[in-house]
């Protein structure tokens, strides 16, 4: 998607965390869940699909087919894990982030008719 | 409802699992399967989990459609092949648009065909079900039913049957319902069981009250309520009792048989004979030993009447299969139309092969750098098949949308007699055969540009100009373009000839002259009219009436009216037969009039004088009329009038010839007919014919008006104009020539488009050599000339072809046409002209544009 700094986009980095929360047993199930309990965010699946394919389009993660439980009726299981590619990626995020965010102070910042102290 | 616990919503569930594209073991559907029995349903219940159900599939499904046809997700060949077709938007355009048209024709007509002809009727074991044919012949009685029933070895149950009416009278309007009169093991005969309560018994034919009511009669009249059966109904003043109901689905031996009653076991009970039947073989008998059989026992029975059968009464005698009998009359046009389309269809199909090759032409150049980069020939062969499968997928979506579409409108223009109409739908026979046909075309179309792209070697790149190349393509377009043409031909001619065969019919002398002319049938009830007396008072106060209405010239009644079903046959004896010969005297169609029923219908009297109101009267002498053809017959050696004829032993004078008409039919030539005064054989229902001056649509409501006020308790048919009958007779025919000119047209556009497009293609290609004839000084319009001339070659070669298969295949037709033969030779000279027209027409702007030709320029190109 045109992204070759190798940062990853906010909703690419929140589903490559849920997947490596799972320690190589995360599956679409577990990172949708992952993903809206702890961020309070409503997603989707597909959304969550599309996401997976692209992270492992990029290298970032990689997974596998797995059986699954008697719930899924017969459907597999695709387990996700992080590739270290992916940790490089979360980590160089997480770098550049920390970079612009350090040293400021949200309730300094004074915009047009926005709040001010 | 009866979803299982823990189960998500069936529809969302579907969705999800094609959106999921069963990849990687259907893992996205297996999520949220998982997620919704083990998370969502314990913890928010049914109702909630549903909605979180529907919620993802929903949301997910924009970014899962992408996926789902993201070019990442198809092979290689097929995203190059999506990509070629993307960038040719025309051509994909008009090839899909051309499949989609000629599958789309056929879907729609299949669908018909096959409710119509190829579902097998419900009953069971149809193939042993038979009919002994033709009616007429053996006209049963009650007790020759019997008879015969108990004498034919071959046949495991024989059930004879009768078309009557039922005056239904419950719940106020009265109306008449048209059923028969059934032996009462006629549905167990045919396998056929009650939907609700039962069909009939052996007792029900002992007495003589039951009832079995159609499903469509049971939902009018009764308001779908099953506690009808069992129930006594009232029907024609007499009280008769519901014994059941049948199925939606079930099909009844005529069409429009709403009601049966069986008829009862006593011969005696029931008067008169007109009985038909139906049989069911045993086991290994075939239709000959049947039919062998059959010619034995029915002369022994007429023997025992006193009637000796002729060889040609034997001979004319056939067991027919049923459902081939039922359908008799639907399977020669459908056949007709069924060919028809499937032509239409092989024309696109080779419309569209000729598309693809001059894509091929276009693209040579393409496949030889392919080739030269280590492309295999299989694999340049692969991409085109390729390239034709997508086209024919979408083209198979364009045609069941057409047929969807079309199927409604088609089946409203369908003879309301149509056999089995009602079940006419898109099932999964007609999206099989469909897709079968969209094969057919990808195989048809795809093959010649497969061959030829794989054929291409990296030398080409060299050569691609050689002239090798260009002479084996403009043969390719030679062949299309007659082949193209022939089809066209063959479809074009089918369509005039329906065309002049409609016109034959229409020109039909009738004999009577329907202009200006309303009918009516009242139905005076035997409770109040019992008696002749009683009847005749009736039909005289209508009569009055009517003809005290403003512009009314002459008003009558017949009991059997002209180009509607009903007859009455008997036997006569002309004056000069000696008694002695009289088992083998010939019979006549024997009609009753009332008043003044050849003056309203127009036959002109051609000798003697008309019935008058003094042959009416009691003691008048007993008189006839006669038809010409029955003068003719019955006295071969000169004048009827004032000559006698015997008819049940009582002796009538003939007092006049009247004017033959088309009786049952406008084909049917007129056969013998004798006209009694209505004082001879009163008759309870008969047509009244009322004639006046000017718009007959009015005059049909205040007829309506008058017979409700004569007797508002006496229900009638709905006054139609006589001209609408006659047209009704003639809709059929109609349809099918609209059809097969509606394909005439489209195989003529087809062929346009063909014939234009391979000749700009070839003019394109040879706009180099065209140049050079015109910088040495060839005149333009000769040039011009020269192209729609050499354009025209492929054309005449097809016209010859077609017109020949169209001569050869006329047998096909012949069974539709009427007053014209299948070769008949302005049809097909027509049908040239028009074709060598439209191909020149199709030439003139390619050609033109040849002649345009900037020598200079197309020099200079190269």
């Amino acid at each position: 998607m045109g992204r070759d700094d190798g940062l990853l986009g906010a909703f690419e980095e929140l589903v490559l965390l849920a997947v490596a929360r799972g320690q190589g047993d995360a599956y679409g199930m577990t990172v949708r869940r992952e993903i809206e309990e702890r961020s309070g965010r409503s997603v989707t699946i597909g959304a969550v699909y599309a996401t997976l394919d692209r992270l492992e389009g990029k290298g970032f993660v990689t997974s596998r087919i797995g059986s699954g439980g008697e719930s899924r009726r017969g459907r597999a299981r695709r387990h996700f894990r992080i590739l270290d590619a992916g940790i490089e990626a979360l980590e160089a995020t997480r770098g550049a982030r920390d970079g612009l965010w350090d040293g400021l102070d949200l309730d300094r910042i004074t915009t047009e008719g926005g709040r001010a102290s | 409802m009866s979803r299982p616990t823990g189960r998500p919503p069936t529809l969302a569930r579907a969705l999800a699992a094609w959106l999921d594209g069963g990849r990687l073991g259907g893992s996205l559907t297996g999520d949220l399967d998982e997620e919704y029995a083990d998370y969502q349903l314990p913890a928010r219940g049914r109702r909630a989990a549903d909605a979180w159900y529907w919620r993802q599939v929903l949301g997910s499904l924009p970014r899962l459609l992408r996926r789902r046809l993201s070019p990442s997700h198809l092979s290689g060949d097929v995203r190059f092949a999506l990509r070629v077709l993307r960038r040719r938007p025309g051509y994909t355009a008009a090839t899909v648009l051309t499949l989609g048209l000629g599958l789309g024709v056929n879907a729609t007509l299949f669908a018909v065909v096959h409710a119509v002809l190829v579902r097998p009727l419900p009953y069971a074991e149809v193939e042993q079900l038979v009919r002994p044919v033709p009616d007429e012949l053996f006209f049963l009685d009650a007790r020759e039913a019997q008879d015969l029933a108990a004498r034919m070895t071959t046949f495991e149950s024989f059930a004879a049957w009768g078309r009557t009416l039922f005056l239904f009278t419950n719940g106020g309007e009265a109306e008449e319902v048209r059923g028969a009169r059934v032996s009462w093991n006629h549905f167990d005969m045919l396998g056929v069981e009650a939907a609700i309560g039962r069909t009939f018994v052996r007792d029900d034919a002992e007495g003589d009250d039951a009832i079995v009511l159609g499903h469509a009669l049971w939902v009018r009249r009764f308001g779908a309520d099953p506690a009808v059966v069992g129930r006594a109904i009232d029907l024609s003043g007499r009280s008769v009792r519901v014994v059941g109901v049948l199925a939606e689905d079930h099909v009844p031996i005529e069409y429009d048989w709403e009601a049966w009653r069986p008829i009862p076991l006593d011969p005696e009970a029931i008067a008169g004979s007109g009985l038909a039947a139906n049989a069911r073989l045993r086991d290994g008998v075939t239709l000959e030993q049947a039919r062998d059989e059959f010619r034995r026992v029915i002369p022994e029975i007429w023997a025992e009447d006193g009637y000796v059968a002729s060889d040609e009464d034997r001979a004319a005698i056939q067991i027919a299969r049923l459902d081939v009998w039922l359908m008799g009359d639907a399977r020669t046009p459908l056949t007709v139309l069924m060919v028809a389309v499937g032509l239409l269809f092989l024309l696109a199909c080779v419309n569209v092969s000729s598309l693809m090759i001059a894509q091929g032409g276009r693209r040579a150049d393409e496949f030889a750098v392919r080739a030269a980069l280590g492309g295999s020939r299989g694999r340049v062969g692969r991409q085109v098949l390729i390239e034709a499968a997508l086209l024919g997928g979408l083209g198979v979506a364009v045609a069941l949308g057409l047929a969807s579409v079309s199927l409604g409108t088609f089946t409203a223009l369908l003879p309301v007699d149509l056999p089995r109409a009602g079940g006419i739908a898109i099932g999964p026979e007609v999206v099989a055969f469909t897709v079968l046909g969209a094969l057919l075309a990808v195989l048809l179309t795809g093959t010649a540009p497969a061959l030829r792209a794989a054929a291409g070697a990296p030398a080409r790149l060299v050569s691609a100009r050689s002239g090798a190349r260009g002479r084996e393509r403009t043969r390719a377009r030679f062949v299309l373009v007659a082949t193209e043409m022939a089809m066209a031909v063959v479809l074009v001619v089918g369509a005039s000839l329906t065309l002049r065969s409609l016109a034959a019919l229409r020109a039909v002398d009738l004999g009577f002259d329907p202009a200006g002319v309303v009918t009516v049938r009242p139905s005076p009830p035997s409770g109040v009219y019992p008696e002749n007396e009683q009847l005749t008072d009736y039909y005289a106060r209508l009569s009055e009436r009517l003809e005290a209405l403003p512009g009314v010239e002459a008003v009558g009644g017949i009991q059997f009216l002209p180009m509607t079903p009903g007859g009455w046959w008997s036997r006569y004896v002309p004056e000069g037969w000696s008694a002695g010969e009289e088992e083998n005297h010939p019979s006549t169609a024997v009609r009753v009039v009332w008043g003044d029923y050849f003056e309203a219908m127009g036959i002109p009297l051609v000798a003697g004088r008309g019935f008058e109101r003094t042959d009416e009267t009691e003691d008048a002498e007993r008189v006839v009329l006669l038809n010409e053809a029955l003068a003719r017959d019955a006295f071969p050696d000169g004048e009827a009038v004032g000559r006698s004829v015997v008819l049940s032993e009582v002796t009538f004078r003939v007092v006049g010839v009247v004017a033959d008409v088309r009786q049952s039919d406008v084909r049917e030539a007129s056969h013998p007919e004798l006209y009694l005064p209505f004082s001879a054989n009163p008759w309870r229902r008969m047509h009244m014919v009322v004639r006046g001056e000017g718009e007959s649509a009015g005059l049909a409501a205040t007829v309506g008006e008058v017979v409700r006020e004569v007797d508002p308790g006496v229900s009638m048919t709905e006054p139609r104009p006589m001209a609408a009958i006659v047209a009704g007779t003639l809709s059929d025919a109609e349809l099918l020539t609209t059809l097969l000119t509606l394909f005439g047209l489209t195989a003529l556009a087809l062929g346009a488009v063909g014939v234009h497009g391979v000749t700009a293609q070839a003019v394109s290609e040879q706009r180099r050599e065209i140049g050079i004839r015109l910088a040495l000084g060839a005149a333009r319009e000769e040039v011009t000339r020269g192209t729609v001339l050499r354009g025209l070659r492929p054309v005449v070669v097809g016209l010859i072809i077609g017109v020949g298969t169209a001569l050869f295949a006329g047998r096909l037709i012949e069974g539709v046409l009427f007053g014209i033969p299948s070769s008949d030779p302005a049809a097909i000279a027509g049908a040239s002209v028009v074709l060598v027209l439209v191909a020149v027409t199709a030439l003139v702007v390619p050609a033109v544009h040849a002649g345009r030709t900037d020598p200079v320029r197309s020099l200079r190109e190269e």
